[in-house]
C-alpha cells in the first residue's frame, strides 16, 4: 500500500497514527540482525503519532504523511541525540538542540519519525560497513550488502520496517543502496532541499533526499520537502536516452538485459567521464580531509581505520588540486548541458551489477577486483559532480535487485520523477520489497 | 596525530614506499595509519593523473 494511501486512512480516521507507529516499532525490534536501525525512538514516535490522530480527534487535516512512519540516516540531528553521522567518537556527543529542517517539514506533514539509520562512518563510502554499528545487510539476500552509505535507510524501506527513509548523497550515497536494494531513492538537484542540522561531508556535493517503494511515494516526499511538487514537463518533451560510453562497460550481463529491457532507446555518449570522476573524488578526499582535519590531529584513532586513512591523505591535498577538479566540473557540465538540451532524461546503470557479497567486497573494473566501499561510485560520481537531479529506480527483474539513474538538467527533479512513474505505470521498474526476518 | 609542517603531497607517490610517503607529507603518525594512508595517498595520485588526462 503507498503511503499517500497509509495517510488517508488516518487522516479520515479509519487507522490510528499510533497503531501504524507500534507497528513499526515492532518490525524494527523483531529484526535486529538487518543492522538498518541505529536507535529505535519509540517514545518520540509515540508522541509524534498521538499528536497526529489527536489532531484528527480534532477535526484538523495532519498533513500529506499523516501518521507515516519514517527513519532518517544517523546525520539528521534528532532533537535531544547526538548526531553521531555513522562515528563511534559522536556516540556521546552533546545532543542536538533541535530536529533537523527536514524533519520539522515532515513533522509539519504528519509523519512519524520511528527511528535513526546505520551509515558509513561520516558517510565516505559505498557498503554500510560501520565499525561501530556493523554492516547492514542486503534485506534479498543477507549475504550481500546493502549498499551505502545511506544502507540503513534503503534495508529499512526495502524491508518494509517503515514508510519512507531519508539519507544523503554526495557521491551515490541514496542512488546505490536504493538500486542495491530495490527501492527508489531520489537525489535533487543540488542544493535544492534543505541541508539545516545535517551533519556535513562534502559541501560541494553533499544533498538529502528519500527512499520510497514506489514512485508516487517518493513525489510525495520530495513535496513536502521542497514545499512544493516539483514542477515537470510532458512526458512527450523528454526524449529519453541511455547514457554509453563509460557507463556501458563493467556491466554484468544481468544489468545489460535489464538496459535493454527499457526498450529501444537511442545511446549517446559523452567525453571526459573518467576525469570528471576522478575529479569528484579528489573533491571528496579534500573537502572531507579538511573538515576532519582538526579531530584527526587531536585523535586519530578514534575514527574507523577505513574512514580515517583516507581523510588524513586527502586532507594533505593541495588547494590546486581542489581548484582544478572544480575548473573540471565547469568543463563537464557544458558537455552535460548540451546533452540534456537534445534528451530530456539520461538513463545509466546504478551500479555495474548486483549487491557485492561481504565475503567477497570488490567490484570488478576493467578485469581488475577493486574495493567494493570506494569504487560502487563509478557511474554515481560523475553525475552528482555536477549536482544533477536523479531518481534511482529500480528494474523490474526477477533476480537481484538492479538499479538505474534517470537523470535530468539541473531544476528538472520534476521531470526525473515524472519519467520514474511513467516506467513504473508500463511495467519497467518496480520495487523489490521483502518481508522482514523474524529472530 | 602531530602536524610538524603544513602537509606536502608527493608528486611520485608511487615510487615511494610507505614510510617515504609519510614523510613527504610532513606528518607524524601513529603507525597503525601509515600503509593505510599511503595506500590512499598512491590512490589520490593516480586519480589526478586521470583528471590530467595522463591516464584513464
Amino acid at each position: 500500500m503507498s503511503i499517500a494511501l497509509d495517510a488517508d486512512a488516518v487522516r479520515c480516521g479509519r487507522v490510528k497514527a499510533v497503531d501504524l507507529a507500534r507497528e513499526a516499532i515492532g518490525r524494527i525490534r523483531a529484526d535486529p540482525g538487518l543492522l538498518a536501525v541505529t536507535r529505535c525512538l519509540e517514545a518520540r514516535a509515540l508522541a509524534e503519532a498521538a499528536g497526529v490522530d489527536a489532531q484528527v480527534a480534532r477535526g484538523q487535516d495532519p498533513g500529506p504523511l499523516a501518521g507515516v512512519t519514517y527513519a532518517v540516516k544517523d546525520l539528521f540531528d534528532v532533537a535531544g541525540l547526538p548526531t553521531t553521522a555513522g562515528a563511534a567518537r559522536l556516540e556521546h556527543a552533546e545532543p542536538a538542540a533541535c530536529d533537523a529542517e527536514a524533519i520539522v517539514r515532515l513533522r509539519a506533514a504528519g509523519a512519524v519519525l520511528v527511528a535513526t539509520c546505520n551509515m558509513d562512518e561520516f558517510a565516505y563510502g559505498f557498503v554500510t560497513d560501520n565499525a561501530r554499528w556493523g554492516i547492514t545487510r542486503n534485506p534479498h539476500d543477507r549475504a550481500r550488502f546493502a549498499g551505502g552509505s545511506s544502507g540503513g535507510s534503503a534495508a529499512a524501506v526495502a524491508a518494509g520496517l517503515v514508510g519512507f527513509a531519508l539519507g544523503s548523497d554526495t557521491n551515490g550515497s541514496i542512488r546505490i543502496p536504493a538500486g542495491l536494494c530495490g527501492v527508489y531513492g531520489i537525489k535533487p538537484t543540488h542544493g535544492s532541499l534543505p541541508m539545516g542540522g545535517v551533519y556535513p561531508f562534502v559541501h560541494t556535493l553533499d544533498d538529502i533526499g528519500a527512499f520510497a517503494r514506489s514512485a508516487g511515494d517518493l513525489a510525495l516526499i520530495d513535496s513536502v520537502l521542497r514545499g512544493q511538487a516539483a514542477a515537470a514537463r510532458p512526458l512527450s518533451d523528454l526524449d529519453p536516452a541511455i547514457l554509453g560510453g563509460w557507463f556501458a562497460q563493467n556491466l554484468t550481463a544481468d544489468m545489460r538485459d535489464g538496459l535493454a529491457g527499457l526498450g529501444p532507446l537511442p545511446m549517446v555518449e559523452i567525453e571526459g567521464v573518467a576525469q570528471a570522476r576522478s575529479a569528484a573524488f579528489l573533491i571528496t578526499a579534500y573537502e572531507g580531509g579538511h573538515l576532519h582535519a582538526a579531530a584527526l590531529r587531536e585523535a586519530p584513532l578514534s575514527y574507523d581505520p577505513a574512514t580515517r586513512d583516507r581523510l588524513i591523505a586527502g586532507g594533505a591535498l593541495p588547494d590546486a588540486i581542489h581548484a582544478e577538479a572544480l575548473a573540471y566540473r565547469a568543463v563537464f557540465a557544458e558537455r552535460m548541458r548540451r546533452l540534456l538540451d537534445r534528451h530530456g532524461i539520461l538513463i545509466a546503470p546504478v551500479v555495474m551489477g548486483p549487491a557485492p557479497q561481504m565475503a567477497d567486497p570488490a567490484v570488478l573494473i576493467d578485469g581488475a577486483a577493486k574495493p567494493a566501499r570506494a569504487n560502487l561510485g563509478l557511474f554515481t560520481q560523475p553525475i552528482s559532480f555536477l549536482g544533477l537531479p536523479v531518481v534511482a529506480a529500480p528494474l523490474a527483474v526477477p533476480a537481484l535487485p538492479l538499479g538505474v539513474q534517470l537523470i535530468g538538467a539541473p531544476g528538472a527533479d520534476g521531470d526525473v520523477l515524472a519519467f520514474a512513474a511513467d516506467l513504473e505505470r508500463k511495467g519497467l521498474v518496480r520495487s523489490h520489497p521483502v518481508a522482514p526476518e523474524q529472530e | 596525530m602531530t602536524e610538524t609542517i603544513t602537509p606536502r603531497f608527493p608528486a611520485n607517490a608511487r615510487d615511494l614506499d610507505d614510510e617515504a610517503i609519510v614523510r613527504a607529507l610532513g606528518l607524524v603518525l601513529p603507525a597503525a595509519c601509515v600503509p593505510g594512508v599511503a595506500m590512499n595517498v598512491r590512490l589520490l595520485e593516480d586519480h589526478i593523473a586521470t583528471l590530467r588526462g595522463e591516464r584513464r
